[in-house]
């Protein structure tokens, strides 16, 4: 069975962007050092020199002329115009629009297809950031200077989170795995369907069994060692991320002087100490009461009800005397 | 023989009640009003922090016969009022209306101030201060206790290190041995690094765990579920039941970072409590320190606690009065499912009621 889908494009249109948003960044910030140590502007012309900048910039990835006043409303319309025509196009290659076909014939072309695009994640080589990392080479340089110790702190996060997005790369991979197999498994069925299975005659009963079948294969993945591996990988490059990004967030918080994590778990864990000796005191001081055979004070409510009917009493023996007294 | 054999006119059905199922559901999704969230009436006896200790009232003319009072613990996880979800598939009105006396802790929503409260705490701070509470308002030196999923296991740790305050133990659906083959949840956990997520994460987030259950069987929950969903939808009683039990599903607190990780630490990754290796605070928790009579209650088709899981605490107990009860449903079923008000509840009591004085 041949597919017509043409492997995906996108993927490599994206690496090329990508590419060139940050050879365009890097060229006209050499561009700005460049312009600053040969004076070309009047010192103090900070402003002037910033939008040059960021105008070159804006150029190299539009591939305009700095002249056009709407360079940033025109990469915004190419990005999202470029990426629906992709969107468009893939839609109607999936569809095969025009062409009349039987409903196992549809289902098994789609069946192809979803297993061409779920292969080409499967036999990259990687996560994209293993081919072309374009802050990794400033992430590895040893801070300098006063902000040195910012420096690494930030270096470290990006590198946290470059391994990330490569270990979640591995998961998700296999995902696009059990995607294929499912897939596969879906497509055997209905090829070769069970003895005993009663045809699908409604879009209901078809999905359902397609739900069944696919359930089974990703039971089946979820359980085992490989998925275990890729998922426990993520979940600590997550946990690593994480935990320098919270450090980054407590020191700008510190820098506005306002109460950082660290200092509020500090605050929380000595609360929580208190409260265990507190609770400890408390038992032992029962114990002690009850060793001594100290009866327990009556609780406030049942104290007032009492002094109330005390009253109530006092009042009843008053009224008879004062009856007594009238006779 | 084609796997696929469409008929027209069946489609048509289809999609005609489809249609008018999804226009009428949505008429009735806008009529619903508030969802509940559990029916039976109760007093709050104790609080602490965001504890809070239910004591539940039976229905008029209902008679409390068992005198020895009952604790019903949940587990951190999703909030207790699944016990008591809807009027006809109610645990807690089930065991009030066989004559229990029913208390049930209610955990409220953990934040950053219960960042590190451990399982000490919870155990030996938390719920043996309600068990005195209890013990006090009835006078009775021993109570019952009954623990669900992970409430189970805390029920059970507990009874270990408090043999002398626990007249019967029941179990439901409680995993104790955390490493049985089908355990695809402690499966998934065995790798990750727990001291660095908690660190990381401070508490975890309850939406986190919701996506943890769900992902078990993502075709149906993410998918299958909410395309079927439409079968009920034009029947305002069957949609508001299933609109209760989404509402249930999704109303996850945080979990308290310190006792989080001890409990998958010590219970999934290290399977101490089976091992009888594990130490909370400065109690050791042996199972077979429990020698009171115990009742354990599991589901035959339970994803989340596979059966072997809960039948190792028969091999585990000190105690030689120990039953098991089989209930023919999931995990949920046992609570929710039309046939769950009418064995479980009726069976529990009469076990309770049997074994107290």
């Amino acid at each position: 069975m041949t597919a017509s889908f043409n492997k995906s494009t996108t993927s490599q249109e994206w690496m090329d962007m990508q590419k060139r948003y940050m050879e365009s960044l890097i060229n006209a910030q050499n561009t700005f050092a460049n312009n600053s140590m040969n004076n070309k502007y009047p010192f103090g012309n900070y402003q002037r020199r910033t939008d040059d900048m960021f105008q070159q910039w804006q150029a190299g990835m539009m591939g305009g002329g700095m002249n056009n006043p709407n360079f940033a409303a025109d990469m915004f319309q190419q990005q999202f115009s470029n990426a629906g025509r992709e969107f468009m196009d893939s839609m109607n290659r999936f569809n095969g629009s025009g062409q009349m076909k039987t409903p196992d014939q549809l289902a098994m072309e789609w069946g192809a297809k979803m297993h061409d695009m779920l292969g080409e994640i499967m036999n990259s080589n990687g996560c994209p950031l293993n081919s072309f990392d374009p802050l990794d080479f400033l992430a590895s340089i040893p801070g300098l200077g006063a902000s040195r110790e910012k420096q690494e702190m930030l270096a470290e996060l990006y590198k946290r989170w470059s391994y990330f997005q490569q270990v979640s790369f591995v998961y998700y991979q296999g995902m696009a795995k059990i995607g294929m197999e499912a897939n596969m498994a879906w497509s055997d069925y209905l090829i070769n369907p069970p003895e005993d299975a009663e045809p699908l005659e409604t879009p209901r009963e078809i999905f359902n069994m397609w739900v069944r079948i696919s359930e089974k294969v990703y039971s089946k993945y979820a359980a085992s060692e490989e998925y275990m591996n890729a998922y426990g990988n993520m979940i600590n490059a997550y946990s690593a991320y994480k935990s320098q990004l919270n450090k980054v967030a407590d020191s700008v918080m510190d820098q506005f002087n306002l109460p950082t994590r660290t200092e509020l778990d500090s605050v929380h864990k000595y609360v929580t100490q208190l409260k265990k000796d507190n609770a400890a005191m408390k038992k032992e001081l029962k114990e002690i009461k009850a060793a001594l055979g100290l009866k327990k004070k009556a609780p406030a409510k049942e104290a007032a009800k009492k002094t109330v009917a005390a009253k109530a009493t006092t009042a009843k023996k008053t009224n008879t005397t004062a009856k007594k007294g009238k006779k | 023989m084609s796997a696929i054999d469409l008929k027209a006119d069946k489609i048509a059905e289809e999609a005609a009640v489809y249609g008018q199922k999804l226009a009428a559901g949505i008429q009735n999704m806008k009529e619903m009003g508030e969802i509940s969230s559990g029916v039976t009436p109760y007093e709050v006896v104790y609080t602490e922090d965001k504890l809070r200790l239910f004591h539940y009232k039976a229905c008029e003319g209902t008679k409390t016969t068992n005198k020895t009072p009952m604790l019903v613990v949940y587990a951190l996880v999703n909030r207790p009022y699944m016990t008591d979800i809807q009027e006809d598939r109610s645990t807690i009105k089930g065991l009030l209306d066989n004559g229990q006396d029913v208390y049930l802790i209610d955990w409220g929503y953990a934040d950053r101030a219960d960042r590190f409260l451990d399982l000490d705490y919870y155990l030996n701070g938390y719920i043996d201060r309600c068990v005195d509470v209890i013990r006090e308002r009835s006078g009775k030196e021993k109570i019952n206790i009954l623990g669900v999923c992970q409430g189970g296991t805390f029920s059970t740790c507990y009874t270990a290190m408090h043999q002398d305050k626990i007249n019967a133990l029941v179990t439901m659906v409680t995993p104790i041995d955390f490493k049985t083959p089908r355990n695809v949840l402690s499966k998934w956990v065995q790798k990750v690094d727990m001291d660095a997520l908690v660190d990381a994460m401070g508490n975890i987030s309850g939406d986190d765990l919701n996506d943890t259950f769900v992902n078990m069987s993502p075709y149906s929950l993410k998918l299958a579920k909410y395309i079927n969903m439409v079968d009920v939808m034009d029947n305002p009683e069957a949609l508001k039941n299933f609109m209760r039990m989404e509402q249930w599903i999704f109303d996850s607190p945080n979990q308290a970072g310190e006792a989080y990780k001890e409990f998958l630490k010590y219970f999934f990754q290290e399977n101490r409590l089976v091992n009888d290796e594990l130490t909370i605070g400065e109690y050791d928790v042996r199972l077979k320190n429990i020698t009171c009579p115990v009742l354990n209650v599991y589901a035959s088709k339970d994803h989340l606690v596979p059966p072997p899981a809960s039948l190792a605490l028969a091999d585990k107990v000190g105690s030689k009065d120990y039953e098991e009860f089989e209930f023919k449903g999931g995990h949920i079923g046992i609570y929710v499912s039309s046939r769950a008000p009418k064995e479980v509840p009726p069976t529990i009591s009469k076990w309770l009621s049997s074994k107290s004085k």
